[in-house]
């Protein structure tokens, strides 16, 4: 069997701004994956989504060109304002289907305030949360969720300063759907970010990724293959997991702890907001 | 809860009020149609955010209402809002403002419409959060990073607060663009008369559309050459926009012709459109040998004591300006050149930089910074050229 050299069209191409291609991505970069199975998500859940409602919001960095790549209404906002953008939206126009995706640094860096404030509030808006453990697109640098001892160009013996375990803090702040997956786990990914798209509440996914430029490189992954080969003996499917214990450490002799998390059903900011304002003041 | 129904306040209250500035500020902004309002309380324009908490999700037309966490996640979120094809608006003091800077850039390049009112009080830093001042118009301008101008209009009096207001949404609407409003402490707590007209007695203006490409505001229809049709969200465009130098289809791109293009657009759609804009109230100058300019609260002084020098027989005037950005300057220079001025501000400098450089001739200052409205005395004395 001959297998033809080019294909015209990808399955998923009416999702993608295919005149934008191609895309600023570096080989080995799992924000390709990332991608791909947001994209099946919104087909798979376009029977009750239709495309239409679904917005993209990102902020600076790497994993902020998402929102310029992804063929539904989109906004590439400022540095660590991707949340504050989509609250927004959401609460202006309730039948839109929110989704931020950005990276690390962003999202939990200059961000972070944003991002624990979104979840305490169980707002309705999916935030996929790609870690790449490191300030990609500015050369390198160590961010919030670098592993401590992780080398960057700004710890270049070693990162001194401790990581937020993402899981851990979301479920403190409030978030009522947090999962946890690496770009290996495309299928779990996806489905998960269906889960998102149908949970009414704070959605929390985070997505470890292989940096091989940024971090890879520096900390023992030569590639992105390195990483995701990595991703593949110590990913440890754990869903009841504490989630203290939902590290990262990115170690080769460590487990990476992934699944869905929490699923919780308390009621979303908009479902409570509703409640209080028809009973003129009465808690739910 | 299906059973419970909502009994909705009426949107606008039409007829004489006796409130404050802040009130009148927060009722304009239900009358021009405002949707979203995301803020953080910051004394002393808390007042804005209080009256609408209590009264925008309540509406016929509800809005939404967030109190965020800290204002740049208010001024974003007043942008995402804006996204939806909804009115939105952000109301704080200095303090607020220069966080709220990041976002004001985003929304200058994004074209967004929205409304920012500052009610200014004195700097810098925490400085004087009850006192006023008038030490933004600089930041106003000149705040964010990079080249941008924003329609800055500023009331002395509390009608004017409700008027501008207006204003300052239509103007938003028309040209794509932030809008400011500055007021001050003075303002914010000072109750007067004022009266909202009836809702078919004023303009309002909404932004155009791919559909509707033509609007046109105060009779002039706005050119889409200089204010693009805007695509917004839930639309079915698939519309994008980003804070990178970007086409006009929104998209990015860093190339030299592109950007240049685009930021002389920018710049050019607001200085055309700057005759729709508020314009300066013009009292007793033109027999005037002396005339004072001045902006805000501290207009009313100056008028007080242009009105003591004309008993006294002094040829006094009152130069006040009611949008502050883009600057009127020809008017300005027709207006006042050769004439002696006194630049009068609750700042060490501020409003005198454009009027020396328009005017290209010494002018006198009172830079006044004893967080309360120059006495009229003092500017009396100036005039008559006793200190």
């Amino acid at each position: 069997m001959t297998l033809p050299m080019f294909v015209e069209t990808h399955p998923r191409d009416e999702l993608v701004r295919t005149e934008r291609l191609p895309h600023i991505w570096c080989p080995g970069c799992g924000l390709g994956n990332i991608l791909s199975g947001f994209t099946q998500a919104i087909i798979n859940s376009k029977g009750t989504i239709p495309i239409d409602n679904q917005v993209v919001v990102s902020g600076i960095g790497c994993s902020g060109r998402f929102a310029g790549y992804v063929k539904v209404d989109s906004y590439h906002t400022t540095h660590g304002r991707a949340i504050p953008f989509a609250t927004g939206l959401k609460l202006a126009n309730k039948k839109l289907n929110v989704s931020v995706i950005s990276g690390d640094g962003d999202l939990m860096t200059i961000g972070g305030n944003h991002l624990i404030h979104a979840a305490r509030r169980n707002i309705n808006l999916n935030v996929i949360f790609v870690n790449n453990f490191n300030y990609g697109m500015t050369g390198g640098q160590f961010g919030a969720t670098t592993p401590h001892g992780a080398i960057t160009t700004t710890s270049a013996k070693g990162n001194y300063e401790h990581p937020f375990s993402m899981p851990y803090l979301m479920a403190s702040a409030g978030a009522s759907y947090v999962a946890r997956w690496t770009t290996l786990h495309l299928k779990q990914l996806e489905k998960s970010i269906e889960n998102a798209f149908h949970h009414d509440g704070f959605s929390f996914i985070e997505v470890m990724s292989p940096c091989p430029k940024g971090f890879g490189r520096k900390n023992n992954f030569k590639t992105g293959l390195d990483q995701m080969r990595y991703f593949e003996s110590a990913s440890l499917k754990s869903d009841n997991i504490n989630l203290k214990e939902a590290t990262a450490s990115m170690k080769l002799l460590d487990n990476l702890p992934v699944g869905e998390f929490i699923i919780d059903n308390k009621p979303s900011y908009l479902k409570v907001k509703e409640a209080t304002i028809l009973n003129n003041g009465g808690r739910t | 809860m299906s059973e419970n129904k909502l009994v909705e306040e009426p949107r606008v209250l039409a007829g004489p009020q006796f409130n404050s500035g802040n009130f009148a500020v927060a009722e304009a902004a239900l009358f021009a149609g405002l949707h979203g309002y995301f803020g953080y309380p910051i004394t002393p324009s808390t007042t804005i955010m209080e009256r609408l908490a209590s009264r925008l999700p309540y509406v016929e037309k509800p809005g939404a209402f967030l109190q965020a966490e800290d204002e740049i996640a208010s001024i974003t979120a007043v942008i995402g809002c804006s996204w939806t094809r909804n009115k939105a608006m952000t109301a704080t003091s200095g303090p607020g403002f220069s966080l709220m800077q990041e976002g004001i850039g985003l929304a200058t390049f994004t074209e967004t419409p929205l409304v920012v009112v500052n009610v200014m009080r004195g700097g810098p830093s925490t400085g004087l959060p009850t006192f006023p001042a008038q030490q933004e118009l600089m930041q106003a301008h000149f705040g964010s990073h990079g080249d941008y101008m924003v329609p800055t209009f500023a009331p002395n009096n509390v009608q004017e607060c409700f008027d501008l207001t207006i204003e300052a949404f239509n103007a938003s609407e028309a040209l794509r663009t932030p809008v400011f409003v500055l007021t001050d402490q003075i303002l914010s707590t000072l109750k007067e008369r004022f009266l909202i007209p009836k809702k078919e007695n004023i303009e309002l203006v909404n932004r155009s559309s791919p559909d509707n490409p033509h609007i046109t505001w105060k009779g002039e229809t706005i050119s889409s050459n200089l204010v693009l049709p805007m695509n917004c969200f839930g639309e079915e465009s698939k519309a994008f926009a980003t804070g990178l130098s970007h086409d006009d289809t929104g998209h990015v791109d860093l190339s030299a012709d592109t950007y240049e293009l685009l930021m002389n657009r920018l710049k050019e759609k607001i200085l055309t459109y700057q005759h729709l804009f508020p314009k300066p109230e013009k009292y007793l100058i033109d027999d005037a040998d002396t005339v004072v300019v001045a902006y805000g609260s501290t207009a009313r002084s100056a008028k007080y004591a242009v009105n003591s020098a004309r008993k006294k027989g002094i040829k006094a005037g009152l130069y006040r300006l009611r949008t502050i950005w883009p600057f009127p300057k020809d008017d300005i220079i027709q207006s006042l050149r050769g004439k002696r001025i006194i630049v009068v501000e609750m700042s060490s400098g501020q409003l005198i930089w454009p009027v020396e450089r328009y005017l290209k001739q010494d002018v006198e200052h009172i830079g006044y910074l004893r967080g309360s409205v120059p006495p009229p005395s003092l500017i009396r004395k100036k005039i008559e050229g006793v200190n």
